[in-house]
């Protein structure tokens, strides 16, 4: 399988040509993947530079599976969400790698052919609620035009559809709603919108970004709960971006942990949060409070993020990791680690010998 | 959600420069900065640079009038580098003195309107109640009058004179100033570090003064660009009018319409150059005010 | 609804009186009230039975009430010029003010939005960065120069339009009009591009910086990742958007417009309002002066009270409150 790459002039994406793991993710399953992402690299140009938001992030996704993308603010998992859906705005611009959809390469392609996939077979819901609708259209108007821009029926069937979706995510007298504004729903029931939309389609695939960071935690658990649901029963698979572990928990199938604009651990859900392979997926779980023990110091991970214009040449989280050597200043690459699972660090927590 | 990921940059530079860097990035701007140098330069230093004294009438000499750009004077000693008014005036010094009294006017009473305005707009904000409500409504009502209207009434209920154009020009431009540090001084008011400065207990004076002014102080310059090349092109249209400053103090806008009467006879440098000087020292203000506002906009963050 | 808008005639309805109050002090008060109201060449009999006729020498207040009353009846005192009644001479030559305004706010508008949307969606092409230098030279010529310039270049060099005055009327509806054929337009044309000037690259800037604002924005950013078509995100989802802000500035210029006529009504010889009042000052003529205050400030209340309403129609965030449910 040959990885097309888009034509860039920037220098080759750090993380080494061999950073997907080839062969370990062939046997992983026997279906075409839905979504293939292979090297994938987005820069912005700054002032002080070119920097590297995603740089050199792979994972494949199955119709149907729910994969949970953690990672800290700046790890690059919101970017990742933008490129596959081609939505990186100038300064930003995909610079390498493959996004592949349904088998159709998407880095590259013609921006029409993009519109049509949008909202249409890939749909994306945001974090904020708020900003997210626009404020001075009514919500019928916003949910009508996501069907009319991708088939041809009457409005009034539109409408049909409409009041089924916002039926169905929990919105109660739709049809009254329908003609309401934002700014007359409360966040939870704006996200529910929201969610009502991207399902209008009956899209393939779905990538949510921190959609219930914005929201009260009890409404959180509902809206996860829901979308739960949803996804399940329309068989639809899911991108869930968060930097919260605990949702992923009850939420994936899978997990990728990004940090600093690359995939340090990749595996199924169970396996990774019971036994993490890298030190910074282990430093994530300890730090959750509800994991540490009262009356001792909370955990922490040392350090900070570093500088995405100023990376540290080969693991990125070397200078926080109390088990740093001077190999990892060699670049890492992700390794397979048993059947299902990979890992870019080369003194894991877990060693092969659990395959 | 800005464009750029901003929580994985840190980069180490003295806000400052990284101010100027930012300022300089357009060509424009810095051209801008340059031209507003340049007038400012000439008109401080009119006095010393103009070869004729304008106000002095004993030097003037009738036979010399309405004569063209680059020619001398009847008695051969003088060169008129942009020629002569109506009186024989040598236009280039006239215009040096009269942007010198622009500039003057202009900036006195755009200061005196910045402190006026915004001592009252952070007043209003940090003590709120009845006082800020009948201080912004009395904003909302005279923004929504014309600024050549309320300073035409003024000048004619209190007839002409330099103190009376300063006094119309300061009136028209407070409640700018008013409301714009009302709303950033808000802004501030509702921030956490207000109400950690207030719970150690420092006094309000030293609160308002070392905490709300600062932070308040980029909008007000962005304002006051803006307002003080306003200020200027609305003495020069009252002088223009003749109900500006009086003639013993001849702004560019009086010079201006001394040329009136000669443009429709081809005598055109008595009001073009004038008016070029106008241009030039408004489109210096607008450029970097303009400049000034992209940078300091926290909401244009690239 | 029906609340806000008779709140806000309730502070029209003070704002007016405020006016008329600080009016009557500026114009009554200040020096010799007789001085105002009498041709300067009278003599002391006609004076004192000036004086006596406007009960100035009645209590300040009595005579306050009195001006009230009278300008309550329409009567604002009698032009010393004209002989006649000084609302009736300020009425009279309004709608050639209204119609140069009108077609300079017309310019602005109609050139300037496409050029600010343009320049905002492509702030970086060259095609850009020349409209926004234009505008902002626009923006900071004085207008009475541009004035002198457009009469000297099209007028005396080129002879394409005439440099003063004001073409034949027509009747439309009750109004003399002039611009409705073409030799009144041509006469109006360079005044009104004069006045038009200004206010256009005030809506260039404008409109550039809502475009450049609203575009980062998430709504916009949601609109695409629904896989609407480009033409709908910017003419339906940003258009409405910036329409808000636009059209609530628009209604406040025209009041600065008509304002600023005053200065192109000077210039070109225009038989408009602003003309009369500036003549009107230099001839003393003050009844004249206080009528033309009067009209104007109840035209610029009238306007904030139309845009007030315009943007609570526009905006259904103002319009229908938040009731989150």
């Amino acid at each position: 399988m040959t990885t097309p790459r888009s034509q860039s002039t920037a220098p080759a994406p750090r993380g080494g040509s061999l950073a997907w793991g080839g062969p370990a993710l062939r046997s992983m399953s026997t279906a075409p993947a839905l979504l293939e992402v292979r090297d994938l690299v987005t820069e912005f140009a700054t002032r002080d530079g070119a920097l590297h938001a995603v740089n050199g992030v792979s994972f494949s996704l199955q119709p149907g599976e729910v994969l949970g993308l953690v990672g800290e603010s700046g790890s690059g998992k919101s970017v990742t969400g933008f490129s596959i859906m081609g939505l990186v705005d100038p300064p930003g611009r995909i610079v390498g790698g493959s996004v592949r959809f349904e088998g159709r390469e998407l880095v590259g392609t013609d921006p029409e052919v993009m519109r049509k996939l949008r909202g249409n077979r890939i749909a994306m819901i945001f974090q904020d609620p708020m900003m997210t609708l626009n404020p001075v259209l009514r919500i019928d108007t916003q949910m009508i035009e996501t069907i009319l821009a991708h088939e041809r029926v009457s409005e009034k069937a539109a409408r049909e559809r409409c009041i089924e979706a916002l039926t169905r995510v929990g919105i109660a007298s739709a049809p009254e709603r329908l003609r309401q504004y934002p700014h007359q729903f409360s966040g939870g029931m704006r996200q529910r919108v929201a969610i009502a939309i991207a399902l209008l389609n009956r899209p393939a695939l779905i990538i949510a970004d921190e959609p219930t960071t914005a929201l009260d935690v009890t409404v959180q658990g509902q809206i996860l709960h829901e979308m739960q649901q949803l996804v399940r029963e329309a068989g639809t698979a899911l991108v869930w971006i968060t930097h919260d572990l605990a949702v992923i928990a009850g939420l994936a199938d899978r997990v990728a942990v990004m940090y600093a604009g690359r995939v340090v651990e990749q595996g199924p859900v169970a396996d990774v949060l019971d036994a993490p392979a890298h030190h910074y997926t282990r430093g994530l779980l300890d730090s959750v409070p509800a994991n540490n023990t009262r009356g001792q110091p909370l955990s922490q991970i040392a350090g900070m993020t570093p500088s995405l214009l100023r990376l540290p040449a080969g693991c990125a989280f070397r200078d926080r990791c109390a088990a740093a050597t001077a190999l990892c200043a060699q670049p890492v690459e992700l390794r397979p680690l048993g059947p299902s699972r990979q890992v870019r660090c080369v003194h894991p927590l877990v060693v092969e010998a659990l395959a | 959600m800005s464009a750029v990921p901003q929580t994985a940059i840190l980069v180490e530079e003295s806000p400052w420069r990284r101010f100027v860097s930012q300022y300089a990035a357009s060509k424009l701007a810095l051209f801008g900065l340059a031209l507003l140098a340049l007038v400012l330069l000439l008109a401080v230093f009119a006095p010393w640079i103009a070869p004729q004294n304008p106000y002095d009438l004993g030097k003037l000499d009738l036979m010399d009038a309405r004569l063209p750009p680059g020619s001398s004077s009847a008695f051969g000693s003088f060169h008129y580098l942009l020629g002569t008014d109506g009186q024989g005036r040598d236009m280039w010094s006239a215009i040096l003195y009269g942007l010198r009294v622009s500039l003057t006017v202009g900036v006195t009473s755009g200061v005196i309107a910045l402190t006026l305005g915004a001592a009252l707009g952070i007043l209003a904000a940090y003590v709120g109640g009845r006082f800020e409500q009948v201080l912004m409504r009395i904003v909302d009502i005279q923004l929504g009058f014309p600024a050549i209207l309320v300073a035409l009434v003024l000048i004619a209920t209190l007839g002409k004179g330099v103190d009376k154009v300063i006094i119309a020009l300061v009136t028209v431009q407070w409640a700018y100033y008013a409301r714009t540090a009302r709303s950033a001084a808000l802004v501030e008011r509702h921030k956490e570090y207000m109400e950690a400065a207030r719970g150690l207990g420092l006094s309000s004076a030293r609160i308002v003064l070392r905490h709300l002014l600062p932070n308040t102080l980029p909008p007000l310059i962005v304002v006051g660009t803006v307002q003080v090349a306003h200020a200027i092109a609305l003495e020069a249209t009252l002088s223009f009018l003749g109900l500006g400053l009086p003639t013993t103090e001849p702004s560019l806008g009086l010079l201006i319409a001394n040329g009136y009467e000669f443009l429709l006879s081809g005598k055109y440098w008595i009001s073009v150059y004038p008016g070029i000087a106008l241009l030039a020292t408004i489109l210096a203000i607008n450029l970097v005010g303009d400049q000034l506002r992209d940078v300091l906009n926290p909401r244009l963050a690239r | 609804m029906l609340v806000y808008i008779l709140r806000r005639l309730a502070q029209t309805l003070l704002v007016l009186l405020v006016t008329s109050v600080l009016v009557f002090v500026g114009i009554f008060m200040v020096g010799d009230p007789v001085e105002m109201l009498v041709n300067p060449q009278a003599d002391q009999i006609e004076r004192e039975r000036t004086r006596v006729a406007f009960g100035l020498d009645k209590p300040m207040w009595v005579q306050y009430l009195l001006f009230l009353k009278n300008a309550a009846a329409g009567d604002l005192g009698n032009s010393f010029v004209y002989g006649r009644q000084a609302l009736d001479v300020i009425l009279e030559r309004m709608p050639a003010t209204l119609e140069l305004a009108f077609l300079a706010m017309l310019i602005a508008i109609v050139i300037g939005i496409p050029l600010g949307l343009y320049a905002g969606l492509k702030p970086d092409s060259k095609v850009s960065k020349a409209i926004m230098a234009v505008s902002i030279v626009g923006f900071s010529l004085p207008t009475f120069w541009v004035g002198l310039l457009l009469i000297m270049l099209f007028a005396v060099q080129l002879g394409w339009l005439p440099s003063t005055g004001r073409g034949p009327t027509v009747d439309v509806l009750g109004l003399h009009l002039s611009i409705v054929h073409w030799d009144g337009l041509k006469h109006a044309l360079l005044p009104a591009l004069n006045l038009a000037l200004f206010k256009l690259s005030l809506i260039i800037r404008l409109t550039r910086a809502q475009v450049r604002e609203n575009v980062l924005l998430d709504y916009i950013k949601f609109a695409r990742a629904k896989g609407l078509t480009r033409a709908r995100v910017l003419g339906v989802h940003l258009l409405k958007n910036i329409m808000i802000p636009l059209v609530t500035v628009i209604g406040l210029e025209l009041g600065s417009v008509i304002a600023f006529a005053i200065v192109t009504e000077s210039i070109f010889a225009w038989p408009g309002m602003g003309k009369l009042v500036i003549d009107s000052i230099f001839q003393l003529d003050r009844p004249v002066v206080v009528a033309y205050l009067m009209i104007t400030v109840v035209m610029f209340i009238v306007i904030n009270l139309v845009v007030d309403i315009l943007y609570s129609v526009l905006d259904p965030r103002v319009r229908l409150g938040s009731t989150p449910a």
